[in-house]
C-alpha cells in the first residue's frame, strides 16, 4: 500500500512537472524581463499600480501571457519586489494560468463556446471583486519601493536577463513550484484509482463544493484544464464544478497559497482565500444551470479526473518502478522532455552562480554605469522597457504562431490521426481495453485538433463540421466502454460505425470546408 | 492546505459513494472488478437513423393532434392511446420535442452533405418554433398537425440522400 502510494505520488508529480516545464520556463523568462528590462518603476507602470485600471491590466496581461499557475510564481514574486499591491498581484496570479491563445482556441471548439467566454468574463469578475475588496481592507500591502541599479547596454543587458532567470530558478520560487507539484502528487498518492468518476455528475448539487476541495491541490496546465472541461461538457457533468476546476485547478496551487500566507500573513491570507472561495462558489452555482449543455444526454460519469487519482490499483505483475517507467514512456512524448532538460539547465546555472559568485560580483559588473557614447554609426540605444514590451509581445505572438503548429491543417490532422485510428480499432477488435483507451484518447485529441486547425485557417467552423467530429468522439467513448464490458457484438457494430463516421468526417473537412 | 483538501475529497468520495473501478490505461496488469457501469443514457424513444426519426415524427404528429380532442389523451411512447392521464399527453409532447432536438445529431450521423444537413437543421428549428407554445406546463394551445406535417414532409425529402448507398437500392 505504502509503495503504491509512493509511486502514485512520484508518477503524478513527474508527469505534472514535465507538462509544466514549458510554462515554468516562460514564467522565469517573464520575471527576468520585468527585472532587467523594465525595472521596478516601469513594472509598476506596466501593471498600472495606483490607478483604477490596475486590476484589469493584471487580468489582461495574465490572459495574454502563456504561463501556468506554477509559471506565475516567479512573476508574482517579481511583482511583489517591484512594490505592487497585493490585489493586483493576486489578480495576475489567478488569471494568468486560466487561458492562453492555445487553450482559448481549444475551448472555443467545445460544445458550448459561450460557456468558455462566460468563464473568461467570470474570471475578470472574480479578480476585480476580490482585488478591490482586499486592497480596500489592506491598502498598504505593497512592499516599500527600493532603489534599483540600471544595467549596462548591449550584451551585458542580455546577460543580465539570463542571470536573473538563473538566480530566480534557485530561489524560493523553486520551493513554491515544488510545493505546487506536491499537491497533485498527494492526490495521486491518496485518492483511489478512478474514484472521482461520479463525484461531479450534473445531478450532484454538491459537485462544485467537492471540486473546490480538490481543485487547489490539483495542478492543470491551461490546455489540460480546457481538455478536462471538454470531457465534462461531453458528459454533461456539473458546469459549476467545471468552472471551479478552471478557476482553482488551473489558477491556484498549494505553492501560490503558501506564498500568499508567507508574504501577507495568516489574517490577510485567510481573508483573501475566504473572499476568493466564496465568490468562486457563488458564481459556480450561478452558472451551473444557465450554461448546462442542452443538446447532450448526461452521462453518469466522467474520465476527466482519472489523472488525479492513484495511477495503480491492485497487485501488479511487475515492479512499481517498471510500471511507472512504462507509464511515463507511453504518456510523455519524447519532445515533451526537452523543456524539462532546459529547466534543469537553468537550475544548474543558478546553482553554479550561487556557489561561484556568492557576493554577486557578476551583477555588480552588469550594473556598472552604462557608456554615454555608442560606437557604431546609426546605432541606437533601445530603452529597457521598449525591449521588455517587445519581449512580452514576442511571447504572446509566439504563442499565437505556435497555435498553427500545434493545430495543423485539416489534411495534416487527418493524415496524423491514422495511427491512432488503426490503433484504437485494432485494439478494440482484439478486445484489449487498455490499448483501446490509450489510442482512443489520442484519436479523440486529433479530432479536436482537426476542429481547431480548421477554425484557425477558415475563421469559422460550421455546426456540420462540429457534429461530424463530435459524433466520432462519442462513438469512440462508447467503444471503450463496450470493450471494457466485453460486449463483442456491440464492439463489432461500433467499429463499423466509427469507420463510417471517420469517412464522413474526412469528407466534410477535406471537401466541404 | 493540501491535507485539508485531500481530507475534503476523501469525504466527498465516501459521501457520493463513487466506486467505479473502470480501468485507466495504466492499470494494464490488473484484475478489474466493476462495481458500477459507466453509462451514457440513451432514451428509449431515440430513433436510430435519420429515416427512423422522420418516420417517428410522421407517426406521432397525427396521434398528438388526436389527443387534443376531448376525451383523448396520450401515454407518450409508441402505445400512444393506452393512457388516459393528462401527463401522458405532456410526455408525448416532450418526446416529440426530444425527437426534433435530435435532428442535427442524426442528420450528421448520416450521408447528408453539408447543404442538406443545414436544410434539415433549419426545418428542425421551424418545427421547434411551430409547437413551442404547446409545450409549456400551463399551455392550452392545441398541437397543430397541419403546420407540422408539411415540415415533416420537407424532412422526408432528405431521407434518400441520408441513407447509405446500399440502403438506397
Amino acid at each position: 500500500m505504502a509503495e503504491m502510494m509512493f509511486w502514485g505520488f512520484a508518477t503524478r508529480f513527474t508527469v505534472s512537472l514535465i507538462q509544466a516545464s514549458p510554462f515554468i520556463l516562460v514564467g522565469f523568462a517573464v520575471a527576468a524581463i520585468l527585472r532587467r528590462f523594465f525595472g521596478y518603476e516601469e513594472t509598476r507602470k506596466l501593471f498600472g499600480e495606483g490607478t483604477r485600471s490596475a486590476l484589469f491590466r493584471a487580468w489582461l496581461i495574465g490572459m495574454l501571457l502563456p504561463v501556468c499557475s506554477l509559471g506565475a510564481i516567479p512573476v508574482i514574486r517579481e511583482m511583489r519586489r517591484a512594490g505592487i499591491r497585493g490585489g493586483t498581484i493576486l489578480a495576475f496570479a489567478m488569471s494568468g494560468p486560466l487561458f492562453n491563445p492555445l487553450s482559448l482556441l481549444y475551448g472555443l471548439t467545445l460544445s458550448e463556446p459561450i460557456a468558455i467566454l462566460s468563464f473568461a468574463a467570470c474570471s475578470l469578475v472574480i479578480v476585480t471583486i476580490v482585488g478591490l475588496i482586499w486592497d480596500r481592507m489592506f491598502p498598504h500591502s505593497a512592499l516599500p519601493i527600493v532603489e534599483e541599479k540600471a544595467v549596462a547596454y548591449g550584451y551585458r543587458r542580455m546577460l543580465a536577463v539570463g542571470t536573473a532567470a538563473g538566480r530566480e530558478a534557485t530561489s524560493a520560487s523553486l520551493l513554491y513550484i515544488l510545493l505546487g507539484l506536491g499537491g497533485v502528487g498527494l492526490l495521486g498518492a491518496f485518492i483511489p484509482a478512478n474514484s472521482l468518476q461520479h463525484t461531479f455528475n450534473y445531478d450532484n448539487p454538491l459537485a462544485p463544493l467537492y471540486m473546490t476541495g480538490m481543485a487547489i491541490p490539483v495542478y492543470a496546465t491551461p490546455m489540460l484544464a480546457m481538455s478536462q472541461l471538454g470531457m465534462m461538457f461531453q458528459h454533461a457533468n456539473s458546469i459549476g464544478a467545471a468552472f471551479v476546476l478552471l478557476v482553482l485547478g488551473a489558477g491556484m496551487n498549494p505553492g501560490i497559497v503558501a506564498w500568499l500566507y508567507r508574504e501577507y500573513g495568516f489574517k490577510r491570507g485567510t481573508i483573501w482565500m475566504v473572499l476568493l472561495l466564496s465568490i468562486v462558489l457563488g458564481l459556480a452555482y450561478g452558472v451551473d444551470r444557465p450554461l448546462f449543455p442542452k443538446d447532450i444526454e448526461p452521462a453518469n460519469h466522467t474520465h476527466a479526473f482519472d489523472i488525479y487519482c492513484q495511477p495503480f490499483s491492485g497487485p501488479l505483475t511487475t515492479s512499481y518502478f517498471e510500471a511507472t517507467k512504462l507509464k511515463l514512456e507511453r504518456d510523455i512524448s519524447p519532445f515533451e522532455w526537452r523543456p524539462l532538460w532546459i529547466f534543469g539547465l537553468l537550475i544548474l546555472s543558478g546553482v553554479i552562480l550561487q556557489i561561484a559568485d556568492r557576493s554577486s560580483k557578476l551583477e555588480q559588473w552588469l550594473e556598472a554605469a552604462p557608456p554615454r557614447q555608442i560606437a557604431g554609426r546609426g546605432d541606437i540605444i533601445v530603452p529597457g522597457p521598449v525591449l521588455g514590451l517587445l519581449s512580452l509581445a514576442g511571447l504572446v505572438v509566439l504563442s499565437v504562431v505556435g497555435c498553427f503548429a500545434y493545430y495543423p491543417s485539416p489534411d495534416e490532422c487527418l493524415e496524423a490521426m491514422t495511427d491512432a485510428r488503426v490503433g484504437a480499432l485494432s485494439a478494440a477488435l482484439s478486445m484489449d481495453h487498455t490499448e483501446t483507451k490509450y489510442w482512443s484518447e489520442r484519436y479523440d485529441d486529433w479530432t479536436r485538433k482537426l476542429e481547431v486547425g480548421a477554425y484557425l485557417r477558415h475563421g469559422e467552423l460550421s455546426d456540420y463540421h462540429r457534429w461530424k467530429a463530435r459524433l466520432l468522439r462519442e462513438q469512440l467513448e462508447t467503444l471503450e466502454h463496450e470493450v471494457e464490458d466485453e460486449e463483442r457484438d456491440e464492439v463489432m457494430k461500433l467499429i463499423a460505425r466509427i469507420s463510417r463516421s471517420h469517412n464522413r468526417m474526412s469528407h466534410a473537412f477535406r471537401d466541404e470546408l | 492546505m493540501p491535507w485539508c483538501c485531500i481530507a475534503l475529497i476523501s469525504c466527498a468520495i465516501s459521501l457520493s459513494g463513487c466506486g467505479s473501478s473502470a480501468e485507466s490505461h495504466e492499470d494494464e496488469h490488473h484484475d478489474e472488478h466493476h462495481d458500477e457501469h459507466l453509462e451514457h443514457f440513451v432514451p428509449a424513444h431515440k430513433p436510430n437513423t435519420f429515416a427512423d426519426l422522420v418516420d417517428q415524427l410522421a407517426k406521432r404528429a397525427p396521434q398528438l393532434e388526436e389527443a387534443n380532442q376531448p376525451g383523448d389523451s396520450l401515454s407518450g411512447s409508441d402505445s400512444l392511446s393506452d393512457s388516459d392521464s393528462g401527463g401522458g399527453h405532456a410526455t408525448a409532447l416532450q418526446e416529440f420535442s426530444d425527437i426534433v432536438g435530435w435532428i442535427p445529431e442524426l442528420a450528421a450521423d448520416s450521408e447528408l452533405m453539408k447543404a442538406d444537413f443545414e436544410s434539415a437543421v433549419a426545418t428542425g428549428n421551424k418545427l421547434t418554433a411551430a409547437f413551442a407554445e404547446t409545450l409549456g406546463p400551463q399551455s392550452t394551445k392545441p398541437f397543430d398537425a397541419a403546420t407540422i406535417e408539411p415540415l415533416i414532409e420537407e424532412l422526408r425529402k432528405l431521407v434518400p440522400q441520408s441513407q447509405d448507398r446500399k440502403d438506397r437500392m
